[in-house]
């Protein structure tokens, strides 16, 4: 399979997406085949990772090995994968409810970590496979099955979150661009360190408020001259609610997880054999 | 041939040395030939900031922790005062006469003055010798030549300098003078098996090592006592072999993170405690359906909750069997001593990558700090078990990761070796991987899972002597499991030698699957069975019962402390 160009349908599996007609996760797909096709990512090499939700079901649609986990464990089990076997492209993807929700407590530990690997999360302001509950990034005021009369919590900024955790290559998308996002995918994939996306996806069936035609007035890409480099100015754009800025916000290279293993080993030491562990406790 | 059998507790103010003298008693008296059997405890679980080093070493087998002493060595009032009941009728009390006041509840028992603090402040200049001067004696009363003492203290202190090592050393010699003048009566002889080879560890560490020699290279942690000791010794050695020790955000993360690397190749395990297996109960159904192997050192502390988290219980047993939601296979293992700590470890890598299954091993605290010598293991044709992988003539089109066996294992592909890709999956599945909610699939695919686990169960070879001698015309017998072996060994011993009636004693290391044929066979004979446990509900006599229709005779104990042969011996030979 290495010896010729692999095309997007490459990247397709058997499986049709389950998604209801109009999901905006078709929008994601479809530029993600399209960005794994630009670099060229090996099937055998490939391993996706993702939670409970709608988005879950995202490695099943796709032509690589795939690990489907239980809910909010995907960056986790994704670490695993990655930091056991440098070798792998690692995507772990999940949406509002898995990664921030139920999951929301790796989302830290993993930034810090500075893996090399992509997380994906698809952000749709409701549980959608569940039909219809608030989620973490539900905004106030709209109601749902869990919030008949009004959802009473503050929601999460994703965007704001990654940053502040130093996340080193932190990107906002919209899947109702999703021309725009197989660049985005592409630079993420080959970022060296943890890179994040969050695309905003609409719920067509479940969430009424927040729609194409309510984020279609809002999304603005970032301008031309941003600079990736300056975290402080991202968080000025991540607090700007008014506006949704897609593209790369910040990016940075410093070592990786890998890198820093690799420093430890030289400290560390070599045993030819058990027994000079052996010999240690004679 | 007569066994010499000599146990000595230790106790003082946490800060005054006592671990490290027990510690460094423990390794000289073991190279001097002796098998020992070793427990501490330390300040921040006894009120009063006492810690405590209890040494046995016996020229037979030192099985268990004793009970009662032969010597307590009273460094402090509080040592005296805590301990002085636990001395036998003809024990002797040690004791520096410069802090210890005594009452009448030494009563008969003999007692000589040890005056520490003032031959530390004779030889060192401070009293910070003392425990070094209490191990000089010691090693008298253990009849241990005195240079071995003062080669390890060279080793111990080397790092600090050669003032404080000749201080050390002085400390030792002028202890073990002392004892030579005046603690004569007391210093025994043994028949002393010099020159084996041997190592000195605990229970965590034997099951670290035991990792490490099943060739495990990845190990995601999360501190717990009392089970970190087994990560932070994998953090330290495993990079070491080219093997991986990460720490993550909480035992949840530690799994998921295992799972992920089994899934991409790598042999897996983890050490966690009752309160981080809670945790981990709903990723280890992830591990038994997406059928990665992974292993699971679990040293049970007292539970529930935050529980007693620096005791010992074995409580974690029907959680570990059953804790989980729906139906999924896993292997409950459960070593009996130290050595057995190692080579269960192995096994349970072995036993976990073969059959795709998660194993977990049930260890304690008694074990976990517990030292012994034991023979330097000899890793030579120990097969270490591989996983089942898809052959090169596989056709991916057609290649089925959960495919239907008479074993129930199928093979399992690697990413970045196999070209077969495929979907591993929490939710049921078809032998490929696609999700699949039909009544009869979900049938077909628990079978197979289980199928791996009933093999499993058939294969197993019980390998410990207790399981193959059934003596003739026993009528009583007990089951035991884990740490409780050796005080139920020596308590059997003891009730031969005193009554003549043999008992017989099974020991199973693998709890679940049970090994049916095993204890059918066992229990043919017996008209009565007894089955101790460090818990209150008895939690494997249920199990037993449940399976066999039996009804054995229960000893519980949920103290916090294991069993002492005493205690076993008094408990059994009532059921006589």
């Amino acid at each position: 399979m290495s010896d010729t160009a692999l095309k997007v349908a490459d990247y397709k599996s058997d499986l049709k997406p389950i998604w209801c007609a109009g999901c905006g996760d078709f929008g994601v797909i479809t530029p993600f085949y399209q960005a794994l096709a630009e670099i060229q990512a090996q099937p055998k090499d490939t391993v996706i990772v993702s939670g409970i939700g709608c988005s879950g079901r995202f490695p099943y649609f796709c032509n690589t090995y795939g690990f489907h986990g239980v809910h909010g464990r995907a960056l986790p089990t994704a670490a695993g994968v990655k930091i056991s076997s440098p070798n792998l492209t690692v995507v772990a993807v999940g949406g509002d409810g898995d990664g921030l929700g139920i999951g929301g407590g790796h989302v830290a530990h993993v930034c810090r970590k500075n893996i090399d690997m992509t997380y994906i999360l698809i952000d749709n302001s409701i549980y959608g496979l569940t039909k219809g509950q608030s989620s973490p990034t539900s905004p106030l005021d709209m109601t749902s099955k869990t919030a008949p009369y009004a959802y009473i919590e503050d929601p999460l900024n994703p965007l704001l979150m990654f940053l502040a955790y130093n996340a080193s290559f932190v990107a906002r998308g919209y899947s109702g661009k999703p021309k725009t996002l197989k660049d985005m995918f592409v630079q993420a994939l080959t970022h060296k360190g943890f890179s994040v996306l969050h695309i905003f996806s609409p719920c067509v069936s479940m969430n009424k408020q927040i729609t194409f035609k309510t984020m279609n007035d809002i999304v603005q890409p970032l301008p031309d001259d941003w600079d990736t480099s300056n975290r402080l100015k991202g968080m000025e754009i991540a607090m700007d609610t008014a506006t949704f800025y897609t593209g790369i916000v910040y990016k940075e290279e410093r070592p990786t997880i890998h890198e820093r293993l690799d420093e430890l080993e030289t400290r560390s030491g070599h045993y030819e054999s058990i027994g000079g562990l052996f010999d240690k406790f004679k | 041939m007569a066994t010499h059998d000599l146990v000595v507790r230790i106790g003082g103010e946490g800060g005054e040395g006592v671990i490290s003298c027990g510690e460094i008693l423990s390794k000289a008296v073991a190279r001097g030939g002796l098998n020992i059997h070793a427990f501490r405890t330390f300040p921040a679980e006894i009120r009063g900031g006492l810690a405590m080093f209890q040494l046995r070493g016996s020229d037979g087998p030192a099985r268990s922790l004793s009970q009662s002493v032969d010597v307590l060595c009273a460094i402090n009032h509080n040592a005296y005062h805590a301990y002085v009941e636990n001395i036998k009728a003809d024990g002797v009390l040690l004791y520096d006469p410069a802090f210890v006041k005594i009452d009448d509840r030494l009563g008969g028992r003999r007692r000589i003055e040890l005056p520490l603090d003032q031959i530390s402040q004779e030889t060192t200049g401070s009293n910070r010798g003392k425990n070094m001067v209490a191990m000089g004696a010691l090693l008298a009363v253990f009849d241990v030549p005195v240079e071995y003492g003062v080669k390890l203290v060279g080793d111990h202190f080397r790092k600090k300098g050669d003032d404080v090592v000749r201080m050390n050393q002085g400390a030792v010699e002028a202890g073990h003078t002392f004892a030579r003048e005046h603690l004569k009566e007391i210093c025994r002889t043994f028949n002393r098996m010099p020159d084996r080879d041997q190592i000195l560890v605990n229970g965590n560490e034997a099951c670290a090592m035991g990792a490490i020699a099943a060739g495990v290279n990845f190990v995601p942690g999360y501190p717990i006592t009392p089970a970190t000791p087994i990560f932070e010794f994998l953090c330290r050695e495993l990079p070491r072999f080219g093997g991986q020790a990460i720490q993550f955000e909480d035992e949840i993360a530690s799994l998921a993170a295992g799972i992920g690397a089994s899934f991409a190749g790598k042999r897996v395990l983890t050490a966690t405690s009752g309160p981080g297996l809670s945790l981990m109960s709903e990723t280890l159904n992830l591990a038994a359906m997406t059928e990665c192997p992974i292993t699971i050192i679990n040293v049970m502390r007292g539970g529930p909750s935050t529980g007693l988290p620096t005791k010992t219980e074995q409580s974690d047993l029907k959680f570990a069997i059953y804790g989980t939601s729906g139906e999924s296979p896993r292997c409950i293992m459960a070593p009996m001593d130290i050595y057995d700590c190692f080579w269960q470890t192995v096994r349970a890598v072995r036993i976990a990558e073969k059959y795709q299954i998660p194993v977990i091993v049930l260890t304690d605290q008694a074990l976990a700090y517990t030292s012994q010598n034991i023979d330097t293991p000899d890793m030579t044709g120990v097969e270490l078990g591989e996983r089942l992988v898809p052959g090169d003539d596989v056709d991916p089109a057609t290649f089925e990761r959960y495919a239907i066996t008479d074993t129930g294992i199928s093979p399992m592909p690697i990413p970045g070796v196999h070209e077969l890709m495929y979907m591993s999956t929490g939710l049921e599945h078809t032998p490929k991987g696609a999700p699949n909610y039909t009544p009869l699939n979900h049938e077909l695919m628990t079978e197979k899972r289980f199928r791996k686990l009933a093999t499993l169960g058939r294969r197993v070879v019980q390998q410990s002597a207790v399981e193959e001698d059934e003596p003739e015309g026993v009528e009583v017998g007990v089951i035991g499991w884990g740490s409780t072996y050796g005080a139920i060994a020596e308590a059997l011993e003891q009730i031969e030698k005193d009554t003549g009636v043999r008992v017989a004693h099974l020991h199973p290391r693998i709890l679940s699957p049970l090994p049916e044929w095993r204890i059918r066979q066992f229990l043919g004979p017996l008209k009565k069975l007894i089955v101790p446990e460090e818990n209150f509900t008895g939690q494997y006599a249920h199990f037993l019962k449940g399976k066999f229709g039996i009804k054995p005779v229960e000893i519980h104990k949920a103290h916090g402390i294991p069993f002492s042969a005493e205690e076993l011996y008094t408990a059994i030979r009532k059921e006589l």
